[in-house]
């Protein structure tokens, strides 16, 4: 357990110097505050979550980990990485945890701006159930979003660099903007996730996608998750 | 003596390109081994199968008695290694690179870090970005990563291609105190002769992905001797009779050449000269050269 510890805080201190990360902070943030203001609570958070689920999640999570993997090759560090008292497995489990970590304060960062922003503005009919409410949903769609980002990883790992994953992200984005409304959308992952939300508004359950469209969300993290562990493990790296 | 690298029949294919073949080879404890070959020989695919980068076609690598493919990540803390150019995050510096590492290999960071900056020198660049270094401090930079565990074993892929003399030297007693005094077994491949015959006690010397001859450091020390080379036009098991007569170690060479690596023999040529022209023998060539390792191995390499 303490190898993983080592490796998770020697992730971290990669990650938290880059400027991938800080770079996308501020992209989200940006992003975040042009598309402020509405009506209401529900229409202000509501255009930010809307935002962040088809477009903003997707790229920036995905970026993130198309960099922390894609750099070791990139950077030609990852020799370095392969015969060490850490198992490759748990290098790249750390990978994981720091950019799940690291996503997760993103998503707190943009929620909490565009609370602010919401104050400073002065939206009308502030209730903590909406703000909780809104919270909630952007929590999940972050979840969906870094289901979606095992493949990413995958990519990096097999094409030795950050540009053909960071490619992948943008063109997934593309066909689930493009099919999205189209009957193939519950069952294309990169859809799913703003599907869900335009469907969770008016649904009465908190899954108003059926069972299928959250089992491949799953089943096509654990393809990118084993896959990417694999590679490490198994693969000649010349 | 205890063996600590072994390898039976390493062989590695890529589809019908064979890169290595049959490679068998055993270090002992506190040796300095060797692998001398030319660029794209087989040295840094067979020191990526042993450090299990690699999997081999056939063959198996053991590094301290245990399989290197599938080991536990315990085998790994007992070996420290750097393969082909050394490269860090090129953004942290000489000083967070190391504790990078240091954490990863559960050492006292700040301890382990000034320790082995000290033992190679860097102690000035501690403070400089890598993507700042010369490449001779990156290349330090590297021995350090692989250092700085204190291992028991060193696998180095051209450790000091980079380095200016000092720090060739520098590296150099550093390797051989590790060896001597640590038993630290320490695995080399290069392709600069001269240093490794200044440094490893037993040379690999492997083509186009096969081991051709292991040499010792004496055998590669009478490598070194200056001799003396004559050649007679006819006669020549008579002159190099009447050369043993006259007190001079003769050896028989190739198309018929009498070599002698006595010192007075090298000192004096024209006495040789006189004892064969005064019996008659007449000389077709007299030559004092040092063959040395250079020769020897493009010889090797060329059959």
């Amino acid at each position: 357990m303490r190898s993983l510890w080592n490796a998770v805080y020697v992730e971290n201190r990669k990650l938290s110097r880059s400027p991938v990360l800080w770079g996308m902070l501020v992209f989200l943030l940006f992003v975040t505050g042009i598309r402020s203001g509405g009506a209401d609570w529900n229409e202000h958070l509501g255009n930010m979550t809307f935002l962040f689920a088809s477009v903003f999640g997707l790229m920036g999570f995905g970026t993130m980990t198309a960099w922390v993997f894609g750099r070791e090759y990139a950077d030609r560090t990852v020799k370095d990485l392969l015969a060490l008292p850490v198992s490759r497995t748990r290098i790249v489990i750390a990978k994981g945890l720091v950019i799940v970590g690291w996503c997760l304060i993103a998503t707190l960062t943009i929620f909490g701006f565009s609370l602010l922003l919401g104050l400073l503005i002065g939206v009308t009919g502030l209730s903590w159930s909406i703000v909780a409410d809104q919270f909630g949903g952007l929590l999940l769609i972050a979840a969906f979003h870094l289901l979606l980002c095992s493949p990413v990883a995958l990519l990096a790992s097999i094409s030795r660099g950050y540009l053909v994953p960071i490619a992948y992200a943008f063109t997934t984005l593309m066909v689930a903007l493009t099919a999205g409304p189209t009957a193939l959308g519950a069952y294309l992952p990169w859809s799913i996730p703003a599907l869900h939300l335009s469907m969770s508004n008016t649904a009465a359950s908190a899954f108003p996608l059926g069972i299928a469209s959250y089992g491949i969300l799953i089943l096509l993290f654990g393809i990118g998750a084993a896959g990417t562990v694999s590679w490490w493990k198994r693969a000649d790296q010349r | 003596m205890q063996e600590i690298i072994r390898t039976e029949s390493l062989t590695k294919r890529y589809g019908d390109y064979s890169v290595l073949q049959d490679i068998s080879l055993n270090v002992y404890r506190g040796e300095i081994y060797g692998f001398l070959g030319l660029n794209g020989a087989g040295k840094t695919t067979t020191i990526r199968m042993l450090l299990g980068m690699i999997a081999p076609t056939s063959g198996e690598a053991h590094i301290n008695g245990q399989r290197v493919l599938g080991a536990k990540p315990d085998l790994w803390q007992q070996v420290g290694y750097m393969v082909e150019t050394p490269y860090a995050y090129p953004n942290f510096t000489v000083r967070e690179n190391l504790r990078l590492i240091a954490k990863l290999r559960g050492l006292p960071e700040k301890q382990s870090t000034e320790a082995v900056m000290d033992r190679l020198q860097l102690a000035r660049y501690a403070d400089t970005k890598a993507k700042n270094l010369s490449l001779g401090n990156a290349q330090k930079l590297g021995l350090a990563k692989a250092m700085i565990h204190n291992p028991s074993v060193l696998i180095l892929d051209e450790p000091t291609n980079a380095l200016d003399p000092a720090g060739i030297v520098h590296i150099r007693e550093l390797l051989r105190h590790l060896a001597k005094e640590e038993g630290v077994t320490v695995f080399i491949s290069s392709h600069i002769l001269e240093e490794m015959s200044k440094l490893a006690s037993r040379i690999g010397i492997i083509h186009g992905g096969t081991l051709l001859q292991e040499i010792s450091s004496q055998q590669f020390e009478q490598l070194r001797r200056k001799r003396l080379t004559v050649k007679v036009r006819e006669k020549g098991e008579l002159a190099s009779e009447l050369l043993r007569q006259a007190g001079y170690a003769t050896q028989i060479a190739d198309e018929g050449r009498i070599e002698i690596t006595d010192e007075s023999a090298i000192r004096q040529p024209e006495r040789i000269a006189k004892l064969l022209v005064g019996a008659d023998l007449p000389l077709a060539e007299l030559t004092v050269n040092e063959e040395g390792l250079e020769s020897y191995f493009l010889q090797r390499v060329s059959q």
